[in-house]
């Protein structure tokens, strides 16, 4: 049987009821919607994070590399920037490893944001080690990594491990993949190493005997680009990091010094003396199509390119002593930088969009420390003072630090130091090793 | 009650005993501080204070120096908040009706009445622990409330230095809190996430941090206990 058809005035009721209904609902909704406040003006401090021993199976091999890798890991997570090492004495007894998720809580109230925990196992020469990073404020693990390798090849994989992790929290890789180059006399001779920026895996880069100097990475690490006297004259040669290969870039008369590579890798600025005088030139990575930027009686030296290409920095003694000028990348345009001191030299650009010049200056005691130049309003800061002689700053690839070399250690004169780019956390990276000079800081080499 | 044979020696005996007995006390506070000395601990260097003369004035075109590093800042703390005092009661309110007038006169003292209302709200504008940049003549309850919410999180608002402010810039993530009648934080989730981890794991902390806060105003409780606070976090 059929409904009979509704009336019109029972079709508006029900129109006039639904639209009521979804006014009380949105007001409903309006009147039960959170209160939104916001909080702004972050306090930017390191991330503290805790490494426990790294546990080990229980056998010898696996022990020693345990212990190895736990001291890495440490050493590592205090030298970087992002992090702060939880101290180990404030570790509590229960927050031994065992079985079962770690105690949040526990690791919580020695200050940790995050925990690293690990495995080492040695099996047959080979270490597997599988390493962890916990949230501990969200109680739940973020990154794993297993890696295999040698024992004595470890510190890859803790490498591998922190880049990861800086990755994941900050957005940008860590920098461990990257080394520093440096000149190290052994002797009578300079030559030119490398090390990782903890200072391990040391090794010597050039292996010609002859007086190498003032290395100069090219873009994506596979170059190495150096002052030597390979031919008896100060020529300028490039060295394939992947084969070892030697070959001359520039060997016109007179010096050809101080290479600086643009950021895109495919020119160096450096200084010659070809034309009588040293002036700044840039040319092709080859070596061709060489211009001359300045032209100037004083001596003008040491170039180091902005982040952008756009523009290149250098030492001029024009004024009468040497300071730190900026110049268009054709060369026009040049402006002095400093005029605070009277000896400013080895200026060395950050590869941050927003960073300072770093340069060497000698104070009125005769001593040489190292300070920060705004590139458009000369703002100048000093990173070290009273600490001997500190010089050859290099940023990292991430400008977070300042490699640069210093005999603050009466007993290790001339060692490669690491600090914060704000002066701060000074560490020596290969305690022992001196006589260093101009170290540069690579880029990052992945893996 | 005493033998008269034995009380002649009586007083000579207690002012020999008296004489002991002090002795034996001046001997042991003497004693006490050889001891003391002894195994004392060895006094902690003597701090010499100096004022240093005043030099000469740094030319300007001399480098800069280091600064003298500032000392450590104790540990925030939340200033305890003092409850509103309430309103002084209307003085026209209270004040009585001296005769029943007639219309006429009700609706002009009504009408005087009323404007004498007006100018006492004028007067008690503001509040007593107002600021003097205030601009507003009273907040309400919630507006404290939720200042004091604020608070508790942006002491704990820290990130990870080293974050790019190309990284930073235009990001936010958002919070959302539940706070029981006792100012409890029930439970919190992040309904925005940054798109960085680290960030996200920031404003955990800062709200984990934060685990009670005052109890809410009674006209707060239920919406805080069910629909909550959403916090948006900025760099």
């Amino acid at each position: 049987m059929l409904l009979p058809p509704p009336r019109r005035s029972t079709f508006l009721f029900l129109l006039a009821a639904i639209a009521a209904c979804g006014t009380a609902s949105q007001a409903w909704a309006k009147k039960h919607q959170p209160v939104r406040i916001t909080v702004k003006g972050a306090e930017f401090r390191a991330y503290p994070v805790a490494v426990p021993d790294v546990t080990a199976y229980p056998d010898g091999d696996s022990r020693a590399a345990a212990a190895a890798m736990t001291d890495l890991l440490r050493y590592d997570v205090d030298l970087a920037r992002t992090f702060e090492l939880v101290p180990v004495n404030t570790y509590l007894a229960d927050n031994k490893p065992k079985a079962g998720p770690p105690a949040y809580g526990a690791w919580q109230a020695t200050g940790a944001s995050g925990l690293i925990l690990g495995e080492a196992r040695v099996v047959a020469g080979q270490m597997t080690l599988a390493l962890r990073f916990d949230d501990v404020t969200a109680g739940k693990t973020l990154l794993t990594r297993t890696c295999s390798a040698a024992p004595a090849a470890g510190a890859r994989c803790v490498h591998q491990f922190l880049d990861a992790v800086i990755a994941q929290l900050t957005g940008e890789d860590g920098v461990f993949s990257s080394r520093i180059a440096y000149v190290r006399r052994v002797g009578n001779v300079k030559a030119i190493y490398g090390a990782d920026v903890d200072g391990g895996n040391p090794e010597k880069m050039v292996q010609s005997g002859a007086l190498s100097l003032l290395p100069a990475w090219g873009a994506a690490g596979r170059a190495l680009y150096f002052t030597s006297y390979i031919a008896g004259g100060s020529h300028l040669y490039r060295l394939s990091t992947p084969t070892g290969r030697i070959d001359s870039v520039s060997a016109r008369q007179g010096l050809n010094v101080g290479a600086a590579l643009s950021p895109d890798g495919r020119r160096v600025a450096l200084t010659l003396t070809v034309d009588g005088n040293s002036e700044i030139y840039v040319m092709d990575v080859d070596g061709k199509n060489l211009t001359r930027l300045t032209n100037n009686l004083a001596l003008d030296v040491s170039p180091t390119w902005s982040p952008d290409g756009k523009r290149i920095a250098f030492v001029s003694n024009r004024s009468g002593n040497p300071h730190i000028y900026v110049m268009q990348a054709d060369g026009s345009n040049v402006r002095r930088l400093t005029f605070r001191g009277t000896y400013n030299q080895e200026p060395d650009w950050s590869p941050r969009a927003d960073g300072f010049i770093a340069f060497t200056a000698r104070d009125e005691s005769l001593h040489y420390d190292l300070f920060l130049v705004h590139p458009e309003t000369s703002e100048m800061i000093r990173l070290t003072q009273d600490s001997a002689n500190n010089v050859s700053p290099s940023f990292s690839p991430d400008g977070q630090s300042i490699a640069f070399v210093s005999d603050r250690d009466p007993n290790n004169r001339g060692q490669v130091y690491v600090m914060d780019a704000d002066g701060q956390h000074v560490r020596a990276i290969s305690p022992g090793v001196t006589d260093c000079e101009t170290p540069a800081w690579g880029p990052r080499l992945g893996y | 009650m005493f033998a008269s044979g034995n009380s002649k020696p009586t007083v000579g005996r207690m002012v020999l005993l008296s004489a002991l007995l002090h002795g034996a006390i001046v001997l042991g506070l003497w004693l006490g501080d050889v001891f003391a000395a002894r195994w004392a601990p060895a006094p902690k260097q003597v701090m010499t204070a100096r004022l240093v003369r005043l030099g000469p004035a740094r030319k300007p075109d001399m480098l800069p120096t280091l600064a003298a590093p500032a000392k450590p800042n104790g540990p925030k703390k939340i200033a305890p908040q003092v409850p509103p005092k309430p309103p002084a009661p209307d003085a026209a309110a209270a004040a009585p009706v001296a005769s029943a007038p007639s219309k006429a006169d009700s609706l002009a003292a009504r009408a005087k009445t009323q404007s004498a209302l007006e100018r006492l709200r004028k007067i008690a504008a503001g509040a007593p622990d107002g600021d003097e940049a205030g601009d507003a003549d009273s907040a309400e309850a919630g507006e404290r409330y939720y200042a004091l919410v604020k608070q508790c999180t942006q002491d704990h608002w820290v990130l990870p230095q080293g974050l790019s402010p190309a990284l930073l810039a235009g990001r936010k993530g958002l919070v959302l809190l539940r706070i029981d009648p006792t100012g409890k934080i029930i439970n919190y989730r992040i309904t925005q996430k940054s798109g960085l981890q680290a960030y996200d794991s920031a404003m955990e902390y800062a709200v984990s941090l934060c685990k009670k806060v005052p109890p809410p105003p009674p006209e707060l409780r239920q919406g805080l206990r069910t629909a909550g606070i959403e916090i948006n976090f900025e760099p």
